[in-house]
């Protein structure tokens, strides 16, 4: 990937996270992090990440972006009030933020070696064929114990869900 | 036979044990019996060892004490230990012949006086444990094994005095017991532990001995610059000082009445008060080598013999009588410790033999008057003299053994009284001491008028009240014969133990000796004296046609005697001191501290606890975006605060 | 394109999930910023992969975990949010207090007795 083409998809995605967090319009901000997820697959597929970018574009925004629109849907009206955070908490947001991103650069800054040397990672790296054994294997470094565990967490997640989220039967 | 000597102890612990835990329960009449059988058993125990000991040391060093047997109890710091052992010399072989017989008689005196008592189970049981008590403090060969009796003999008479317990007087009375003497023993600790941390020993044999020149420094207390050997001592003295009831620490004396008169009898004569005494006795060599110790013990013991002599001249109740008259003649016993330091620096030995001598012959007629007192009580149900009169009829071996008594403790020839008494105002005389040697000897008259004031107001005169049922002889057996049988040696003792006494108790660390002089004039005017106050009485309340009634009023005295029969008031300041500047100022202060500071320190904090709590509270203010921001402001300390890499 | 600029534009994404989090009134809008958050972490995560390649595939694979603990926590969140909803018709964070330390009178001054 081109340091043009990182610049681009990083500034679109930076633009579109910002949307994401200041849109007054839900809706708009659950728009916003489609896009800054879009743009973050691109960013997978320019670090060869392939399977990453595929799995991004299926799982977070096919699905998770999806679930969000959904649940704005179901909670939104028409004339609800615009929530508009007041002055000090934005000033207090941006004080914040910046101190994380000044953390960040400091470290940055000091990691010194840590950035150097080594060269990139093979070209296969992130193929869905490297992906598939990784993850399904048992040998060393297999995944597949890890796997089956994340497999048993979303199943409950979603048994939980529907039990949170289901309309009580002496409800209305 | 000495080394086994632990017997005569032995046997009292065992009736306290068997009586105290079973016996006294199931049968008093038993449980009497078998404290008479030990205290017998001890009795005939310590004579033949007695004579076995005085045998073996009569051709060596008499006054070379003897150890019977030694174990080490409690191993402390290097060399300092503390053993129990026995020692044998003089004063204590004496002091376990008197005890032992002195405690027998009661014993078997207790058998009629409380015989209906429903309690006297434990009454005996308590008794041989106070006798065991007192044969433990007089063999002690280390001051830590005497004060440990010395506590035991305390609590031992606490429990007597208190022995009728459903009486709130008799409650007061022992609890005064033991607070005065605990308020003079906690002295006596402070100086066994001085001793022991200045002499590196508690043995008598070194704290008499070599510690004394250890010992003869000054240091520094608070500015103050003090003898330490002065310092010890008088801090052991004072344990004696309260325990043998000396002014100002006599109050407990006179209420301790309130127990039954055995317990009085025994209290008075062999055990407890004659326990400070014995300790000035055991202590004398090192308290004789104190700068100016002795004098300060001469004067408290004649200022006791004096003051107590006067107050009893005014009383009514007949034991309060014997009370004083036991405060006054502990001050003699003092007094003559005390003026064993002559004016010109030498030890006079004659004046400690004279003391250990008043001891021996004072236990006798002093139980016998206690004892013939307590015939008295039980005979007319009263304690007062009003109640009295003309028992002469009534109760004829009694009379007849305390007329004895009397004559014995008024220093009238050839009783016992007056040998001891004689050789303690002539060893004073010999010291150089002349004006408090004169205070005895006017404290002899007073003796001889305040005993004879009490015997021809309770024998003589017309019957005045009382109990007294119908007519003839009312003697008990169990009470009558010990009175009788210490008649003996109320009559006998001072004669024939005369010479032994002068030639033989002796300190047995003499420091030096000064030529004393013998002065032939001072007992003929003792006993001048004694047969003046005997006559005085008579002639007040002896006479034919002397109205005791009017004797024993109050109405129409002058100020001086209502002093005098309210005992100077000196309760009256203990209370006042009490009362008002220890519970009212002192103890208010202290209540207001902890009001103020302590229990405000807690308030605070219990207050301060919820404040703060409080306001923590408001951090829960359930807004999330206030959570998340202080869970990443916690993350941001963490990263600057910590030590996180990079 | 270089590690460090990878690396610091996961730290803008974080920084902005951070400012959403904090300045968010909405539930949702809240939940978006955290999923910004743990994205800016899954670009951190393929970033090492790419360029320190130590065992590339399993960073990569990492991040996968993340993105389905990920999903799952959204899952259970926006189930939260739609059972809140029924019940209080309302989804504004200042109006949803109910789990503060209520703020009673002054308790009395502990004072002992």
């Amino acid at each position: 990937m081109s340091d043009a083409a990182f610049a681009l998809t990083a500034f679109f995605m930076v633009a579109a996270a910002l949307w994401a967090v200041t849109a007054n319009n839900v809706l708009h901000a659950a728009l916003g992090l489609i896009a800054a997820f879009f743009a973050t697959a691109v960013l997978y597929l320019g670090l060869r990440a392939e399977f990453l970018a595929v799995a991004q574009v299926l799982v977070y925004i096919g699905g998770v972006v999806v679930f969000v629109v959904f649940t704005i849907l179901l909670t939104s009206r028409l004339g609800d009030e615009i929530l508009r955070p007041s002055l000090w908490r934005v000033l207090l947001g941006v004080l914040f933020a910046g101190a994380f991103f000044a953390l960040g650069a400091l470290m940055l800054s000091r990691a010194g070696d840590l950035l150097e040397g080594a060269g990139l990672a093979p070209e296969e790296y992130g193929s869905l064929m490297a992906v598939g054994n990784k993850l399904l294997g048992m040998g060393e470094g297999g995944l597949l114990l890890p796997f089956e565990v994340v497999s048993v967490l979303l199943l409950a997640c979603v048994i939980g869900a529907i039990a949170v989220a289901r309309k009580p039967e002496d409800d209305e | 036979m000495i080394a086994h000597g632990y017997l005569i102890l032995l046997f009292p612990l065992l009736a306290f044990a068997v009586n105290g835990l079973w016996l006294a329960r199931r049968n008093g009449f038993a449980a009497g019996l078998f404290s008479i059988l030990m205290s017998a058993a001890s009795l005939a125990y310590a004579i033949p060892l007695a004579l076995e000991w005085f045998a073996a040391v009569h051709g060596g060093d008499a006054s070379a004490p003897v150890e019977a047997w030694r174990f080490t109890w409690l191993p402390l710091e290097g060399a300092l230990k503390v053993d129990f052992s026995m020692i044998l010399d003089p004063i204590s072989v004496m002091m376990l012949l008197v005890i032992g017989t002195v405690a027998l008689l009661v014993n078997v005196y207790s058998m009629g006086y409380m015989r209906h008592d429903p309690s006297r189970g434990r009454f005996f049981a308590l008794l041989s444990l106070f006798a065991f008590s007192m044969l433990g403090l007089v063999i002690a060969g280390n001051v830590f094994q005497m004060y440990v009796f010395w506590e035991l003999v305390g609590v031992s008479s606490y429990l007597l005095i208190g022995f009728w317990y459903e009486k709130p007087s008799a409650v007061a009375a022992s609890k005064k017991a033991m607070i005065v003497t605990r308020f003079a023993d906690s002295f006596f600790l402070l100086g066994i532990v001085l001793a022991a941390y200045a002499a590196g020993s508690m043995d008598f044999s070194v704290l008499n001995g070599s510690a004394i020149a250890a010992m003869s420094r000054e240091v520094s207390l608070g500015g103050f610059h003090v003898n330490l050997l002065f310092l010890a001592s008088l801090l052991m003295f004072l344990g004696g000082w309260g325990k043998s009831a000396m002014f100002p620490l006599h109050i407990w004396l006179p209420d301790a009445m309130e127990g039954p008169t055995p317990v009085s009898s025994i209290i008075h004569s062999a055990t407890m008060v004659v326990a400070g005494v014995y300790l000035t006795a055991r202590f004398f060599p090192m308290f004789a080598a104190a700068p100016g110790f002795l004098d300060l013990v001469r004067v408290v013991g004649i200022f006791t013999a004096l003051f107590a002599a006067v107050i009893a001249c005014t009383q009514k109740d007949i034991k309060r009588i014997l009370a004083f008259s036991t405060l006054s003649q502990l001050g003699y016993m003092m007094f003559s410790l005390g003026a064993a330091a002559t004016v010109l620096g030498g030890v006079n030995t004659a004046a400690y033999s004279a003391s250990a001598f008043h001891i021996f012959t004072h236990a006798f007629f002093k139980c016998l008057l206690f004892l013939g007192a307590g015939a008295l009580i039980h005979h007319v149900h009263a304690n007062e003299l009003d109640a009295m009169g003309g028992l002469w009829k009534k109760l004829p071996l009694t009379w007849i053994s305390m007329l004895l008594a009397c004559l014995a403790i008024a220093g009238i020839p050839p009783f016992s009284g007056f040998w001891s008494k004689d050789e303690i105002i002539l060893a004073a005389w010999q010291s150089g001491h002349g004006l408090s040697a004169a205070l005895a000897l006017f404290t002899g008259f007073l003796t001889a008028f305040y005993m004879f004031r009490l015997y021809f107001l309770a024998f003589h005169g017309e019957p005045r009240g009382g109990h007294g049922e119908g007519h003839g002889r009312h003697e008990d057996p169990w009470m009558t014969v010990p009175i009788v049988i210490l008649a003996v040696p109320t009559v006998l003792s001072g004669l024939l133990a005369k010479d032994f006494f002068h030639h033989f108790a002796l300190p047995h660390q003499v420091l030096s000796e000064s030529p004393v002089e013998h002065v032939a004039w001072l007992p003929a005017t003792a006993a001048t004296l004694g047969i003046l106050g005997l006559f005085l009485a008579f002639v007040l309340y002896g006479r034919r046609g002397a109205d005791a009634k009017a004797a024993l009023s109050v109405e129409g005295r002058g100020g001086w005697y209502r002093l005098i029969l309210n005992k100077f008031y000196i309760d009256e300041l203990y209370l006042f001191v009490a009362r008002r500047l220890l519970i009212g100022g002192f103890a208010g202060a202290v209540k207001w501290v902890d009001t103020n500071v302590v229990d405000a320190a807690v308030g605070a904090t219990a207050s301060g606890t919820l404040r703060s709590g409080a306001l923590l509270r408001r951090l829960q203010n359930g807004n999330l975006a206030f959570y998340i921001g202080a869970f990443l402001f916690g993350i941001l300390l963490l990263r600057i605060l910590g030590r996180l890499p990079l | 394109m270089t590690l460090e600029r990878c690396l610091l534009l996961a730290f803008a994404l974080f920084a902005i999930g951070v400012y959403g989090a904090l300045t968010r009134r909405h539930l949702v809008g809240l939940l978006i910023s955290i999923e910004l958050m743990l994205n800016a972490a899954n670009i951190n995560l393929a970033a090492f992969a790419h360029f320190r390649p130590g065992d590339a595939t399993g960073g990569a694979t990492f991040a996968l975990f993340t993105i389905a603990v990920a999903a799952c926590e959204m899952a259970a969140a926006l189930s939260i949010v739609v059972a809140m909803y029924r019940r209080r018709r309302n989804l504004d964070l200042d109006k949803l207090r109910s789990l503060r330390e209520p703020i009673e009178a002054e308790p009395g001054a502990g004072k002992a007795p």
